[in-house]
């Protein structure tokens, strides 16, 4: 009876004494993220956690999980009052504004951050408004991302009337994936923004009365396409990795893509053809930037704001912009990086068959506001794949 | 009573665990259905998100696709799979590669199986291809459009990928155990090969035939993944609307994809109920003969 007791003494001793240990340590950083694609993932996982376990000896800990999971399980700890796992959130548009009106993110942070302050424009409209919904300092921007589309010609059809044009001479090549998919989703917006205008829509209020009325011109513009589409428009790919498929395959003429280094990396695996060149259809094309929030119940705000400050210097930025690595575009303002910080950047951002930075930056549109995009899936889906 | 209490007492962890989980999970879901939702400041019990469901145009729509694509694509894997089990356990000798090849679909998760059928089936995907290589076709645009359309058939190839192997994984071990004499026997008696199929295997195969095709129709009536990616875009499955509506960042919809999931439980519940009602009912009617 003695021994047993004395080796619960001891198994409980152990125990207690290996639990001090680790929050004295309490030496890791938890990043809580989609995981979904590969690249990305080692960028955190290999380049970032180097830098973090060097420079500031925290292991940097990525937990790849969907967002909607994300803002449940971070629903479900403010329920019971509890403190979380998740230091930093990889987040943006409508799911940033649930979650800030749910009061789960911590903040104002972003302006105490060193990088933030040496870099970060604060008066840039896509640093102030996510998805049109004000930032205040609750999150800080990661990457940007635009629309880009990608074909094998050598003059493609760059504004909506010479689409239709080619479409009609080219019948059954042309499709897009279906909202509410991600893409498919901005592709729509991006139409309505070439047919209507975006002015129209930073400030209207989410009724759907409204928003219909609106994008009536839009409407009627996609349904002219139908008859020309693939499968007539009545079926649509499900995902932008569909789509891809049909382009490599010859089905369609065109893919589209939010990262406009995609096409270097798609090359680069022998899926499309070297020839297979980026380009604008319309004017411009939505962009959005993607951001870094920390929760409120998050267990190391110090170690989180760490994190984010590094996922902000030159370095990391220009790493990740390099598109055999990522390709996801800096979010630094160029006026305030000395000439040598502009060089790294813009060498490691070019692929093959990609738009300049330029180019893209000076012909972006901003999101639409997050509360109008449901809506616009809702009357996609009512008016266009079933009429 | 006494070995009663003891196979209580070995039994409880695993079904608190189990029946835990899923009664808890059950209940918030219904719960949220009803709108009890206070994360989100949503507390007063309302019928509104199921009447919003009835209203909905599309919702016999979604009902008919995934009635459609469920019972077509078991109904297909279960016959499929009895006849092939069958005929490898009455077969000269035992194949064991075939008893192995027809483990491996089942290892095969289903999002594996869409990437690959949506590769077959596409209009210029490998079918399509090896048909104008053999100059069957003339070009692409010969070939029917399987996936992404309101056919299902896409969906329903995936389904059945996966029925047809399990089923027979399943029936093999039951067929298998039956005593070789039955067979004998009633060849002794006059009856043909096929007789002994119908009115001997068949019987004894049932029980498990109808549990795996259960079980079968449960997943592929209410399993997202495969219609999303495959189905179309209209009809919707039903488990496809609430996907949609549960990771809308809206949260405000969630009680309308929980009161689609209430939906999915109750007729598969309903069926499961439809089956023992029908079992118990042939087992006392054989007790009584």
């Amino acid at each position: 009876m003695k021994k047993i007791i004395l080796s619960i003494l001891m198994v409980s001793l152990l125990l207690v004494v290996g639990c001090t240990e680790k929050t004295e340590a309490n030496k890791e950083v938890y990043f809580y993220g989609w995981g979904g694609d590969p690249r990305i993932n080692s960028y955190l996982d290999e380049d970032i956690a180097a830098v973090m376990k060097e420079k500031h000896d925290l292991t940097l800990v990525r937990v790849g999980m969907n967002i909607d999971e994300i803002l449940t399980k971070l629903l479900g700890e403010k329920a019971v009052d509890a403190e979380g796992t998740i230091d930093v959130v990889w987040i943006n548009g409508e799911n940033f504004h649930t979650a800030k009106s749910n009061d789960l993110l911590f903040g104002p942070f972003l302006e105490d951050l060193p990088n933030a302050q040496k870099y970060i424009n604060f008066d840039d409209p896509e640093n102030q408004y996510d998805f049109g919904y004000a930032i205040e300092g609750y999150e800080a921007p990661y990457g940007k991302a635009q629309l880009v589309f990608t074909s094998y010609l050598e003059t493609p059809p760059t504004s909506l009337e010479t689409l239709k044009e080619y479409l009609i001479a080219h019948p059954g090549q042309f499709t897009y994936p279906a909202p509410p998919d991600f893409l498919g989703s901005a592709f729509v917006r991006n139409i309505i923004y070439e047919t209507v205008g975006y002015e129209i829509f930073m400030d209207m209020p989410a009724d759907y009365e409204v928003v219909k009325s609106a994008l009536a011109p839009s409407l009627d513009y996609l349904k002219s396409l139908k008859p020309y589409m693939w499968q007539n428009g009545e079926a649509y790919p499900a995902t932008r990795e569909q789509l891809d498929t049909l382009f490599a395959n010859g089905e369609v003429f065109l893919t589209m893509t939010y990262n406009p280094n995609h096409v270097s990396d798609r090359i680069d695996a022998g899926v499309f053809e070297p020839h297979a060149q980026n380009f604008l259809l319309g004017n411009k094309t939505i962009g959005n930037t993607h951001f870094l929030a920390i929760p409120k119940n998050a267990p190391n705000i110090e170690a989180a704001k760490l994190l984010i400050n590094e996922l902000l210097s030159v370095e990391s930025q220009a790493k990740k912009f390099d598109p055999t690595v990522w390709g996801d575009m800096p979010v630094l303002d160029n006026n305030k990086l000395t000439d040598e910080e502009q060089k790294l950047l813009n060498v490691s951002g070019m692929g093959v068959g990609t738009l300049s930075q330029e180019t893209l930056l000076n012909n972006r549109y901003p999101e639409m506001p997050a509360d109008l995009v449901p809506i616009i899936e809702q009357i996609w889906l009512e008016e266009i794949p079933s009429n | 009573m006494k070995k009663q209490t003891k196979a209580i007492l070995y039994t409880m962890p695993a079904v608190i665990f189990i029946a835990g989980t899923i009664l808890l999970g059950t209940f918030l879901a219904i719960l949220q259905s009803f709108g009890y939702f206070p994360e989100i400041n949503l507390t007063k019990l309302t019928l509104k998100y199921y009447q919003e469901l009835f209203k909905s145009p599309t919702l016999v729509k979604s009902l008919v696709y995934s009635f459609k694509t469920a019972i077509i694509s078991t109904l297909l894997g279960v016959g499929c799979g009895l006849v092939a089990s069958y005929a490898i356990v009455t077969g000269p000798k035992e194949h064991k590669f075939i008893k192995r090849m027809m483990a491996l679909p089942v290892a095969i998760p289903h999002i594996i199986v869409v990437t690959i059928v949506f590769n077959l089936l596409i209009r210029t995907g490998f079918i399509s291809r090896l048909l104008i290589g053999i100059g069957l076709l003339s070009s692409f645009q010969d070939f029917p459009n399987l996936l992404l359309t309101s056919s299902g058939i896409g969906v329903i190839v995936v389904y059945f990928w996966k029925a047809f192997p399990y089923t027979m994984m399943v029936l093999y071990s039951v067929l298998k155990s039956i005593d070789k004499r039955y067979n004998y026997v009633s060849r002794n008696l006059g009856a043909t090969r096929l007789q002994f199929f119908f009115y001997v295997v068949l019987p004894l195969a049932k029980p498990m035939l109808i549990t795996s095709a259960l079980i079968l129709f449960a997943f592929s009536f209410s399993a997202y993944e495969v219609p999303y990616l495959l189905g179309a875009i209209v009809p919707k499955a039903l488990p496809v609307q609430a996907y949609i509506e549960y990771t809308s960042p809206i949260l405000e919809n969630r009680p309308y994809a929980m009161a689609i999931n209430v939906l999915m439980m109750i007729i598969t519940f309903f069926l499961m109920g439809v089956y023992q009602f029908v079992s118990t009912r042939v087992e006392r009617r054989r007790y009584y003969d």
